[in-house]
């Protein structure tokens, strides 16, 4: 997450990827967890509190937090890869 | 930690001598340090909702209060017994500065807010009204997290390494009222110091970060001085505590109640200070439509509903660990010793903390999440709140208690 917020600027909007498909069952935990360090970002779910995907949100993100997986989105490129997962930024 | 200490000194120069000011006679300064310290840092928070937040604004303008405030305050000879209650506190303060603030509720509540908004320089209306987390509580008031703001303005950046100090601050600030209500109460120097070390684990909370200890303390030393009748000040706190935590404001009513029932209806009215304090909060929120979520669509559907099958709540409560078990033992046998002098004497209190109990029973019956998840996840800190000035009327009414046998025994 430190990684996050240096590669990010204020104003970004994050989405949270991981591979927990359930809310209540680790996505939940790991997004509210990335409050705290990526503040002045807007950090948004991908998954909702019933599990369902948010697919609205990945519309509005122009950055993906992908933790523990390497997610293939289109319009987004890779810019930054570490130990515990990637970052993706929108591409013009 | 300078940031940390000046904003302590800050405090203690604009608290203290308002609370000469503002309290009843005698006044004695050194013994009212603990209300100044906690109305000093009450002050702080505040500038940032008027001032723009740089550091030699509010420094300015603290001094500026604090200058006026201390016009013609004669400063009394100081007390030192009570130090040795604070310097049981450094083990407290090693504790709450090992680390920045690790509790969940920090990381996505009072920290996470008053980072957010340090990051705008302002209370970030659109960050509360943006549904982000239910944990993030957009609804709750804002005095801890514009106290870490006072910090971070007075450092000119963010560092959350030692925030834990206030926490000590608060709780230090809790010994010093419950020290010298004692001395009040007993005239004895020994119960006042046993007294408040018997307290120290009760003020020094265990969760840094959240606003436990700060409403504690708020809550305690307000019930205490309105019980000695110092109203204003009394009221003062009790209003403040409802800006730390929501559930002050059910305080206020269990302070009105507690009063009413112990024959005060006069001093019911001069507890207004404590409902004009926090209601700009109210109003703003309201304003800004942020939602609250035990008032929730369906609330008395819900209310009902658990009131009639209430197995699920009792369960849940009886499910969570309450802290030591020798400590409510000891405690149900000093309200047995003391029953007659706590009935008459200290029907204040307990009637208060009776009402603010029934209250939180009452919130659970409203929850519209989990009961089980909500009671594990708070019933222990909402004890905590009620335990301290409970506890604090059981050790006086022993003390009376033996008092009025030893009178008996000599006549």
């Amino acid at each position: 997450m430190v990684q996050v917020r240096a590669m990010t600027k204020p104003g970004d909007v994050i989405a949270i990827a991981a591979p927990l498909p359930k809310w209540d069952q680790g996505y939940a935990y790991l997004y509210t967890r990335a409050l705290y360090p990526l503040t002045g970002r807007e950090v948004v779910p991908l998954l909702d509190d019933h599990d369902r995907p948010r697919a609205d949100n990945l519309a509005r993100a122009n950055v993906i937090a992908a933790y523990r997986c390497e997610p293939r989105v289109p319009g987004f490129a890779i810019v930054w890869r570490g130990r515990d997962g990637m970052l993706l930024r929108r591409t013009p | 930690m300078i940031a940390e200490a000046c904003f302590i000194l800050l405090a203690l120069a604009v608290g203290l001598p308002l609370t000469l000011r503002l309290s009843a006679s005698p006044r004695e300064p050194f013994s009212r340090v603990g209300e100044g310290l906690l109305i000093g840092i009450a002050i702080c928070a505040a500038t940032l909702t008027l001032l723009p937040w740089s550091r030699w604004i509010v420094i300015a303008a603290i001094l500026l209060i604090a200058a006026i405030a201390w016009a013609r305050v004669v400063l009394p000879r100081p007390r030192y017994d009570v130090l040795l209650v604070l310097a049981l506190l450094v083990g407290y303060a090693i504790y709450a500065t090992l680390a920045p603030p690790p509790e969940y509720d920090y990381l996505t509540n009072w920290g996470f807010k008053a980072k957010a908004f340090f990051e705008v320089r302002g209370i970030d209306w659109q960050l509360l009204g943006r549904s982000i987390d239910r944990n993030v509580h957009p609804d709750y008031p804002l005095l801890l997290p514009l106290t870490y703001d006072f910090i971070a303005v007075l450092r000119n950046g963010w560092n959350d390494a030692y925030l834990g100090i206030v926490h000590v601050a608060f709780a230090a600030a809790l010994l010093l009222v419950i020290h010298e209500t004692a001395w009040d109460d007993t005239r004895s120097r020994i119960a006042a110091i046993f007294i408040a070390i018997a307290l120290i684990p009760f003020a020094a909370t265990p969760w840094i970060g959240l606003a436990e200890g700060p409403f504690i303390a708020y809550a305690t030393a307000g019930l205490l001085l309105i019980r000695r009748g110092d109203l204003t000040l009394g009221a003062i706190l009790l209003g403040l505590a409802a800006s730390t935590k929501n559930e002050g404001l059910t305080l206020i009513a269990a302070a009105a109640v507690g009063l009413l029932c112990a024959g005060r209806k006069r001093d019911v009215v001069r507890l207004w200070p404590a409902v004009l304090i926090p209601l700009p909060w109210l109003i703003a929120r309201s304003l800004h439509r942020l939602p609250t979520d035990i008032a929730a669509s369906g609330v008395v559907a819900r209310v009902v509903e658990r009131a009639l099958y209430p197995a699920p709540l009792f369960a849940a409560l009886s499910s969570v660990s309450l802290g030591k078990p020798l400590y409510w033992i000891a405690l149900a046998i000093g309200i047995a010793i003391a029953s007659r002098v706590l009935v008459t004497r200290e029907r204040f209190i307990l009637v208060a903390l009776f009402v603010q109990f029934f209250c939180y029973l009452g919130a659970y019956l409203a929850t519209p999440f989990d009961v089980a998840w909500h009671v594990t996840w708070s019933w222990e800190r909402l004890v905590a709140h009620l335990t301290p000035a409970l506890t604090y009327v059981v050790l006086i009414s022993l003390i009376a208690t033996r008092g009025a046998s030893r009178t008996e025994a000599r006549s």
